[in-house]
This record gives structure tokens, C-alpha cells and sequence, in this order.
């Protein structure tokens, strides 16, 4: 054991070291021109920044405005006037509420378990030896080429006959055996963790689980974390299989809800309420993206180790 | 971290309550926009009885008729409680209606109650999905309802048109045309007259007298009409008398077809030669359907699902009437086409007796129809299913403004009903397997629209394709059957 | 990798004998769900693309050989929207620059990151039916906020950025590199934290250009991390398909905006051919293994797996 502690605690060290190094150097003073540097760097990434956020604070404006200001010719930015009851609208539907429920009790095991599943066996991919491994890999990528519009009948057929269909099951059992994307992503990260980690284990008889839970799955916490949240946002923002999959309307998770409120008939159509509830259905994301960054971005170092 | 939070949550803040200040608030109400159901109960979907019989229902609605015909069935479920243990009521939209169905089909798990198009009567029959409804409906319900909707689902193995009845109707909608009575007033016009529908020289005359320039500025901002070719097109074709396919609807004949050719011309000259309408550009820009809200333009179509909405002041400020399409020279009526979707009983549900009453009671229990028509909800969402309320009580409460209406309303009668003026026929799609074969003629329009293309040399290019995707339909029509 | 593979074909050790059953274990989740809820969808999809089936008649009854995938090949519509869903492609390339110029930004430890990164990923987390609503209206011919800045900008009127057979390719490649671009970004911002700061130092010494830097530390060393992109868009570019349909009508004019995936769903589902549609995604799915196969053989000339 002592070897592999060893050369955790210099990984763990070094990782630390660095931190501390990226913290001196953003405190050394930076030269003149690497301060023209950065204020031109900032200025640029502001305006990008606003460039990418404008169709959200448009998607705002117009879901304060009457459904003839949105679907006349002339441009216009400022609801006039300014309608506020299309919140309280989407807030007072039963379904809504009703809908982020479902959506995060298919989220809550997916994630604990798929992500547990497809850790588990990105590991095995980088860091551990068997035969067959790339064609294996391959053939598990080549899950996802498929297009969803072809296995989704055939699929729908597999949860009747299961009697999974009056349930949240379809959409949760599956997510549970891993996601392929993720599995990828962390393989790719793991290859910049030495293999000597790996051979210091095997020399000290640490079990292959032992391995992966004490000091792997440690080490990819950052990407983990990153993986599970655009997983997050997958699962938050899919309505195809959720409407083709669930029968009851109780069952109906937030984006099915949402499509709801958009009607056949343009006419018909309250893009008002269509865009209060998307802004009202983002704000939860967001705000999980806001505080998640430290983590996915911040800890995903496990530099110093090359 | 708490800090900037904060800080995220301030300046979202400050953001909105800048944009409030600039301008009146107002709440949905106030503002005359209908809110679907703001007093909304949680989702009722299922509803439960003491007996032991399971009825689901698979159907595609919107929010507010949703709301009127969970009523109906919950009333239903009252009636009949001790025998129902429940009914499942499941709805989606209408774009996934398809898929879910096929879906279902290929389980082998069908829903005792789904909706069935007439396009579609003549494969669900031969493959054995839908029951015939002559042994369980009774005599006077079928003969209230209107018969062009009576034929649309009657098939006798070989024609559709005859024989056994499989649906009943939920609907039976009609694609009419509007003016918008403010324009003509401004222009100094004569309302176009319900009794005789246009020719399409008077038409053409009206239209360029509406189409100018209003604010000066050098460049046309009002037209006479504006067409959308997926839906506008047809009642022109129909209108001078012809017809794309052939009467078995097994060839495409618009090459050696001149009263086809004079119709399609006069079509594209609306917009190529004459001007009367927005260019093929502009329509991209802004669709007809926008520049008639916009009040932009004299005519466009309105079906009679549009009627609530043009009704409504907040979504159309504008006076306006129905009229008839305008009739060419080698036709005699105004014709244009009629929509319905019907309810189906499964073939092999449990139940029939009880989904053959279930059906009759959402297609004619009178409360129904006087809710779905406007009556009683002020929304007029679609022409009444039974032919004498919408003849009698309905016409009165139309007249005396109960439901909201366009006064013209007979317009919409004599297509549904033909006259010696007009004539309302379902689409030729409806006849063929699928409608790619006119999908292949809609997509080369805009090009003669805009002048590329001249309209002998489209038709004969587009014919022999139009025809291979029609051969395709066939031979899909024909394909083996499940049973 | 191949010497491993070598060894192990010739003599396996119990060590590595041990190995390779955990590893199989591992990796067993993720097959166990491919067989559960993959295999027989893809088996049926693969009997039904040999068959004139509709979804209402019998599938086994009207069994056709390859008619189906002779039609496919001898359409024009297929090859039309093929060339189309490549031209899309470019916009792989143009989010990866972007994307990694704007993380390298963000790597400067400017002040409001966090939040920056927030906003860039904005696009991703928005609901997709409301921001297509929203930039059709941007690209709006006539009364668009694009076509309205650039007359303001230039005097001329823009393109009609929707109803233009080229332009509208613009349009996609534009609104499909904004949504994903955030995607992009979180996930080379990950990788360049992987980056050891001392080789900057170290070449710094060395008195390496910056130009020198970025071409031989920093590319090389988020290689896995561009790789895993790179595929991973590859397969998503060959599948796209709502952002059509919400964004254009049929397919926009002539057809000119239909990708590989719109031209099944129209098939399909539009003209009932289920049969012909699952023969699609059939050659769909080839084309896409043969080029992720052909990428994982070459990988190792530029992505540096330690």
C-alpha cells in the first residue's frame, strides 16, 4: 500500500502545489503589456459574451408582450405594454410544477447511477489492459450513431411489453447502464493521469475497484462533474423520448409540459407563455451551472503530474 | 460565492424593473388576451367509476378544448359508473400523434379511442385496427351529422364514400376566405357580395385597387391578397373547375389540363405579373398570415379554426367578413376545401358498446358541440358536429352575438352543404396514401412565382415526378396487410 | 497499445488474466444496457429497413430486399440533403477556434469569469423550440435585428438570411455554432486546466514565443480533450435535425436546408415510410462508423494519449 499512497499523496501534492502556483502567479504583478493584454482580452470576451446572451434577454422582453406585438412585422424590443400576467400564468399550472418534479426524479438515480456505471468503466478503457478493448470501445460509440428516430418505435415496443410504459421507468433504466459520450469524455481525461499511478497500484496489490474508488475516481472528479451537468441539461431540455415514451399525462416531464402550450395553428400559439416558461425552466439551470463551475471547471486540474 | 449570487440576482432585478418603468404594466386580463386557464386544477387524466371495464384514449387537442372534453368524458364516467373502472385520457399534439400511433400498432397495443383521419380510413380498415360503427350507432345520430363528413369515413373495402361508417366526426372544419372590411372602406370599395363570389377578372380589379403604397415612402406596403401555396393554392385550382389528379386518383394530369393551366397561371401572375400580392422575398420575411393580422392585406384565407382568433381585438384590431374564393372562367362554383378528423373505436377493444356511446357523446352530446362552437365558452373553436343545432339555435346565437362570428357565416354553410354558387371538397391528398406527390408541385411554386421559371415549363418538368411519388403512394396503399 | 495486445494474444499472465476479468466487469454496464434496450431496436430497425413497411401494414409480409436502399441511393433529395448536412460541418471547426480562443481567454483568471462562462453557456442550457422561435425573427428578411444592424451598419439591405437556398446554410451554421459554442468552451476550459503551468515556465526560459507556447504545449496536451470534441461532433453534425425543422418550413425553399436526418423524418413520418426511413438511418450510421473508425486509427498522429 505504501507506494501507491506514496504516489497519491505526490499527485494530491503536486496538485495542491500548483494550485498554490496558478494563486502566486495571478498575484505576481503582471507586466504592462500583459495588462493591455488582459483588458483587451476582457473587453473582447464582454462583447462576445453580450453577443451570446441577446436572444435571452429578447426571449425576456418577449414574454412581457401581447401575442399581436410579437407576431407583428415592424421590430420591436420593449413590450408596450407590458404584460406581467404570463408568468403567473405558467406558475399557476399545475403541470408545470407537477413537470420539473418528474424531471428530477428521472434525474436524481441517472446521474448517481449512470455516472457511477460510466466512470467506472471509462476506467477500465484508459488505464486497464484486455483484449478486444478499442473494437469494444468502438462498437460502444457506435450506440450512438443510430438516429433516435429509428429505435425509438422498436424501443417503445420493448417498454409496453416490459409494462414499463405507465411509468418514469423508460426513461430512467436506461440512463442507469452508463452514457456512452461520457464514458468517452473521461477516458479521453484519464489519459493525461500517469500510468505509473496505475503500476504503483498493481505493485501493491490494491484491489482494481480499490483503485478506481480511492484514488481514480478522486482524480477525474472535475470532468466527472462537468459530464454530469451537460448530462443534466441533456435530460432537462430532451422532450422527444419523454413524449414518444410516457403515456399519462402525470408522468409528463417539464419540457413535454412546455411543448404543451405550443399549439398547432400559429395563430393559437401563446408565444408569450412559450418563452415565460423557457426563461422560468432555465433559471434552475443556470444557477446549477453558476455554482457547479468551481467544481467542474476549478477541480478538473490535476496538472503538474505530466 | 453568496455574494455574487446576490449580486446575479440584484442585477436581473434591476434589469426587469428598468424595463418596467419605461412603460404601463398590465396584467393579462386587462389586456383582452385570453388566458387559457389560469384557475387550472392539477391534471385530471384518469378518470375512476366503481365497475370493471378500462377505456384509454388516445387523442391530439389544445389546452382549452382539452379542458371541455375532459368534462364530457368525466360526465360520461358519472353516467356509466358502474360499469367503468376507469377511462385513461391521454393527449398529445399533433406532431407526435403519428409516431405515438405506429408505436402503439406495432405493440399491438392499441387504444380503444383514437382519432383517425379520411386519409387514413382506408388503411387502418384493411389492416384491420378500427370497428364499423353501423351496429352500435343509431340512425338518427348519423343523419344529423353533415354528409359531406358522413362520406369521408364511410369505405367498403375498395372506395371510400360508401359503405360502412368507422368514425365519428370531431370536428369538420373549412377553408374559407376573409376581407378585411377597413381596407375596402378606405379604398372606397363595395364589400365583396357572400351571394355571388368573384371572377377572377373582378377579383384581380379589387385587388390591384387595394395593393399601394400608403405611407409614400416609394415602395408597396399594402396588397390585395396574400397566398400561402401549402394551403392557398388549391381553392384557386378547384375554383376554375380542375383538378391535379385524375377521378381514381391514380395519375397526375396537369400538363394536358387546361383549365389546371389557366387556374395555375392566374395564380402565379398574382404575384409575378400583376403585383397583387407580396413577392416570393417578402413572403419569406413575413408570412401572409402576420401581414394579415398586420392589416397589410385585403383577402386571406380563414379556416374555421382561425375564426376565434380573428374575432379576438387584441390579436386582430380589424373590421372584417367572409366572402368566397374567386371562381375562373372554366368553373362554375367556388370550391374550396373541407378538413375533419374523426374518433375511432379500436377493433379489438373490450368495450365496444361503451367506446361506441363514449364516441357519440364527444362528437354530438349537445352541450359539447354548444361548448367547442362558442355558445356557452364565447370561442367559436369549430363548426357544430350536429347539422340541425348548427343550422337552428346555433345561426341565432350567431346572429345575436352570443358566439362571436363573422356575419357572412352562410359562406361557410354553402361550402359545407354546396350550392349552386359553392362547393366544398376534401383535398386530393386525402385520397392517396401519402401526399408527397403534391409536396413534390408545392415545392417548386415560389420558383414560377418569382419569374424563373415559366409555367408550361414547370408543369411538365414536375409532372413525371408528381407521378412517381403518386405511383409510390400506390403501391404503399397496396401493400400486404397485417391480417 | 499494440505490443500489450501482442503479449497478451501470446501468453496471459494470471496477473493480467485477473486484470482482464475485472476490467470486463467493469465495462459490463453499459453493454448490459446496449443488449437490454439497443440490440433488439437495432435488429428490428435493420429487418424493417429491408421492408415496405408503413407502421400500419405488416412489416414481415412486405419484405423487399434492397429496393429500398437502391431507391435511397438513385434520389437526389438524399444526396441533396447529405452535401447539405456536410456544409453544416464547417461549423465544427469554426466552434472548436472559437471555442478554444475564448477558454484561453478565460484562462487568464480575468476578473467576472465565472459569470462570463455563465453567460456563454446560456445558449446551451435555453430551451431549443424558443431560441429557434427567436432567431428566425433575428434573421427575420425584412424586419430581422440582423438585417436591421446591417443596414444600419452599411446602407445596403442584408441577404434574406431564411429563403435564400445559400444563405440559409449561413444561417444554420451561425445559430447551431451559438448554441453549442458554450459546450465547447467548458469543455476546453477543462482541458487547459489539465495543462502544467511550469512547462509554460519552463519554455518561457527557454525564451519560447508565445506563438511557440500555444503550438507546442498547449495544443498538444489538450489533443484528447480537441479528439473527444471533435468526434463527439462529428456524430451529433451527422444527426442534426429539430434545428431544421424548427428553423425553416419543409425544409427551406427547394429543400436547400434539409439534412441527412430531416430527409428520414420527412420520409418516415411525413409520407408514412418506415421502412425506407430505418433504411436511411442504416446508411446513415455506416457512413458515420467508417469516418469515427477511420479518425480512431489516425488518432495517434496528433492526439497525445501520454
Amino acid at each position: 500500500m505504501s507506494t501507491i499512497m506514496t504516489k497519491e499523496k505526490e499527485v494530491l501534492e503536486e496538485k495542491e502545489m500548483n494550485r498554490k502556483k496558478v494563486k502566486v502567479q495571478s498575484k505576481r504583478r503582471k507586466s504592462t503589456r500583459e495588462k493591455v493584454v488582459d483588458v483587451i482580452v476582457f473587453v473582447l470576451l464582454l462583447a462576445g459574451a453580450l453577443i451570446m446572451l441577446f436572444p435571452l434577454i429578447y426571449m425576456i422582453l418577449c414574454s412581457f408582450m401581447t401575442k399581436n406585438q410579437i407576431l407583428s412585422g415592424s421590430l420591436t424590443l420593449i413590450p408596450d405594454p407590458v404584460l406581467i400576467g404570463k408568468y403567473s400564468e405558467v406558475l399557476s399550472k399545475g403541470s408545470f410544477f407537477n413537470g420539473i418534479l418528474n424531471t428530477v426524479k428521472v434525474e436524481i438515480p441517472v446521474l448517481l447511477i449512470g455516472g457511477f456505471t460510466s466512470s467506472l468503466s471509462a476506467f477500465a478503457f484508459a488505464k486497464m489492459n484486455f483484449r478486444g478493448k478499442n473494437g469494444l470501445f468502438l462498437a460502444l460509440l457506435a450506440t450512438i450513431m443510430i438516429p433516435f428516430a429509428v429505435v425509438m418505435i422498436p424501443q417503445y415496443v420493448l417498454f409496453t411489453k416490459l409494462g414499463w410504459t405507465n411509468s418514469l421507468l423508460p426513461l430512467i433504466i436506461p440512463g442507469c447502464f452508463g452514457n456512452v459520450s461520457m464514458i468517452f469524455f473521461l477516458r479521453q481525461n484519464l489519459y493525461s493521469i500517469p500510468n505509473d499511478l496505475m503500476d504503483a497500484a498493481k505493485l501493491d496489490g490494491c484491489g482494481y475497484f480499490r483503485t478506481y474508488w480511492m484514488i481514480f475516481l478522486p482524480l477525474m472528479k472535475g470532468a466527472l462533474g462537468t459530464q454530469l451537468v451537460l448530462w443534466f441539461m441533456g435530460i432537462w431540455n430532451d422532450y422527444l423520448a419523454p413524449t414518444i415514451f410516457l403515456r399519462s399525462e402525470k408522468l409528463w416531464t417539464l419540457q413535454v409540459v412546455i411543448r404543451s402550450f405550443n399549439s398547432y395553428y400559429a395563430i393559437q400559439s401563446d408565444y408569450a407563455l412559450i418563452m415565460a416558461a423557457s426563461v422560468i425552466a432555465m433559471v434552475p439551470t443556470l444557477l446549477l451551472f453558476f455554482i457547479f463551475q468551481r467544481v467542474i471547471v476549478e477541480s478538473i486540474a490535476i496538472s503538474g503530474i505530466k | 460565492m453568496k455574494k455574487r449570487l446576490i449580486a446575479l440576482l440584484m442585477s436581473t432585478m434591476m434589469v426587469g424593473s428598468v424595463l418596467m418603468t419605461g412603460c404601463s404594466t398590465v396584467s393579462t386580463e386587462e389586456a383582452g388576451e385570453t388566458s387559457a386557464d389560469a384557475e387550472d386544477e392539477t391534471t385530471t387524466d384518469t378518470f375512476k367509476g366503481d365497475g370493471d371495464k378500462t377505456i384509454n384514449i388516445l387523442l391530439y387537442m389544445q389546452e382549452h378544448e382539452k379542458k371541455i372534453y375532459s368534462g364530457l368524458i368525466k360526465d360520461f364516467v358519472e353516467e356509466h359508473k358502474d360499469e367503468i373502472k376507469e377511462v385513461n385520457f391521454e393527449v398529445t399534439t399533433q406532431d407526435e400523434y403519428g409516431t405515438k400511433m405506429t408505436a402503439n400498432m406495432t405493440a399491438g397495443d392499441m387504444p380503444d379511442i383514437f382519432y383517425v383521419g379520411p386519409d387514413s380510413v382506408r388503411s387502418y380498415v384493411d389492416n384491420g385496427y378500427v370497428l364499423p360503427l353501423d351496429d352500435y350507432v343509431d340512425q338518427e345520430t348519423v343523419d344529423n351529422l353533415w354528409p359531406a363528413i358522413k362520406s369521408a369515413y364511410q369505405y367498403d373495402g375498395t372506395q371510400v364514400g360508401q359503405g360502412s361508417l368507422y368514425c365519428l366526426p370531431k370536428d369538420l372544419s373549412c377553408f374559407a376566405f376573409a376581407y378585411n372590411k377597413d381596407l375596402f372602406d378606405e379604398a372606397g370599395l363595395a364589400y365583396p357580395d357572400p351571394e355571388n363570389p368573384y371572377t377572377y377578372d373582378e377579383f384581380l380589379e379589387v385587388c390591384k385597387a387595394l395593393t399601394k403604397d400608403t405611407d409614400g415612402d416609394g415602395e408597396i406596403d399594402q396588397w390585395g391578397v396574400a397566398n400561402a401555396d401549402a394551403f392557398g393554392m388549391t381553392p384557386y385550382i378547384y375554383s376554375n373547375g380542375a383538378r391535379f389528379l385524375n377521378d381514381d386518383y391514380t395519375k397526375v394530369n396537369i400538363t394536358d389540363n387546361d383549365a389546371f393551366k389557366t387556374a395555375f397561371q392566374y395564380y402565379v401572375d398574382l404575384t409575378a405579373k400583376e403585383g397583387v400580392t407580396p413577392s416570393v422575398e417578402q413572403d419569406t420575411a413575413l408570412g401572409g398570415y402576420q401581414r394579415w393580422l398586420d392589416g397589410q392585406v385585403g383577402f386571406y384565407a380563414c379556416g374555421t379554426w382561425d375564426v376565434a382568433a380573428f374575432m379576438d381585438d387584441s390579436t386582430f384590431p380589424y373590421n372584417w367578413d367572409l366572402c368566397g374564393w374567386p371562381v375562373g372562367p372554366d368553373g362554375t362554383k367556388s370550391t374550396t376545401w373541407l378538413g375533419t378528423v374523426g374518433y375511432a373505436v379500436s377493433a379489438k377493444t373490450e368495450n365496444k358498446d361503451l367506446c361506441t356511446e363514449l364516441i357519440k357523446k364527444l362528437s354530438t352530446d349537445l352541450e359539447g358541440q354548444q361548448a367547442v362552437s362558442g355558445e356557452t365558452t364565447g370561442e367559436s373553436l369549430q363548426l357544430p358536429n350536429i347539422m340541425d343545432y348548427a343550422k337552428s339555435t346555433f345561426k341565432d346565437k350567431v346572429a345575436d352575438g352570443t358566439v362571436p362570428y363573422a356575419s357572412n357565416i352562410d359562406v361557410i354553410y354553402n361550402y359545407i352543404e354546396g350550392s349552386d354558387k359553392y362547393d366544398g371538397i376534401f383535398s386530393e391528398t386525402t385520397y392517396t396514401y401519402n401526399s408527397e406527390w403534391m409536396d413534390v408541385f408545392l415545392e417548386g411554386v415560389p420558383n414560377v412565382k418569382n419569374g424563373t421559371v415559366s409555367v408550361d415549363d414547370y408543369l411538365k418538368e414536375v409532372e413525371p415526378k408528381m407521378q412517381e411519388a403518386l405511383d409510390n403512394a400506390i403501391e404503399l396503399q397496396n401493400t400486404s396487410t397485417n391480417d | 497499445m499494440s505490443k500489450t495486445k501482442n503479449v497478451v494474444k501470446t501468453q496471459l499472465s494470471p496477473m493480467a488474466k485477473r486484470e482482464e476479468r475485472w476490467a470486463w466487469l467493469f465495462i459490463a454496464a453499459p453493454f448490459i444496457g446496449f443488449l437490454l434496450f439497443m440490440a433488439y431496436p437495432i435488429g428490428f430497425a435493420l429487418l424493417a429497413s429491408g421492408s415496405k413497411w408503413t407502421g400500419v401494414n405488416s412489416l414481415i409480409g412486405n419484405l423487399c430486399g434492397f429496393e429500398n436502399f437502391i431507391d435511397i441511393l438513385t434520389d437526389p433529395k438524399f444526396w441533396k440533403s447529405m452535401l447539405t448536412t456536410i456544409i453544416y460541418m464547417i461549423g465544427i471547426p469554426l466552434g472548436m477556434i472559437f471555442g478554444l480562443l475564448i477558454a484561453m481567454g478565460m484562462n487568464r483568471n480575468l476578473p467576472g469569469k465565472r459569470i462570463m462562462t455563465t453567460m456563454y453557456y446560456v445558449p446551451v442550457v435555453s430551451s431549443l423550440v424558443a431560441v429557434a422561435i427567436l432567431w428566425a425573427w433575428v434573421f427575420n428578411f425584412d424586419y430581422g435585428l440582423l438585417n436591421t444592424i446591417i443596414k444600419f451598419l452599411t446602407g445596403h439591405h442584408g441577404p434574406n438570411w431564411l429563403g435564400d437556398e445559400v444563405w440559409v446554410k449561413v444561417a444554420m451554421i451561425i445559430f447551431m455554432t451559438w448554441k453549442g459554442l458554450g459546450t465547447s468552451i467548458i469543455l476546453y476550459l477543462a482541458g487547459l486546466q489539465n495543462v502544467p503551468k511550469d512547462y509554460y515556465e519552463a519554455a518561457e526560459i527557454d525564451g519560447a514565443t508565445g506563438w511557440e507556447k500555444f503550438r507546442f504545449i498547449t495544443l498538444p496536451l489538450i489533443s484528447p480533450v480537441t479528439f473527444y470534441i471533435l468526434i463527439t461532433s462529428l456524430i451529433g453534425g451527422f444527426q442534426v435535425f429539430v434545428e431544421v425543422q424548427v428553423m425553416t418550413t419543409n425544409g427551406g425553399t427547394n429543400y436547400s436546408a434539409a439534412t441527412i436526418v430531416y430527409y428520414l423524418y420527412d420520409k418516415a413520418f411525413s409520407n408514412g415510410q418506415l421502412g425506407y426511413g430505418c433504411a436511411v438511418a442504416v446508411i446513415l450510421a455506416i457512413i458515420i462508423f467508417i469516418i469515427t473508425a477511420i479518425n480512431f486509427k489516425y488518432q495517434d498522429k496528433w492526439v497525445v494519449t501520454d
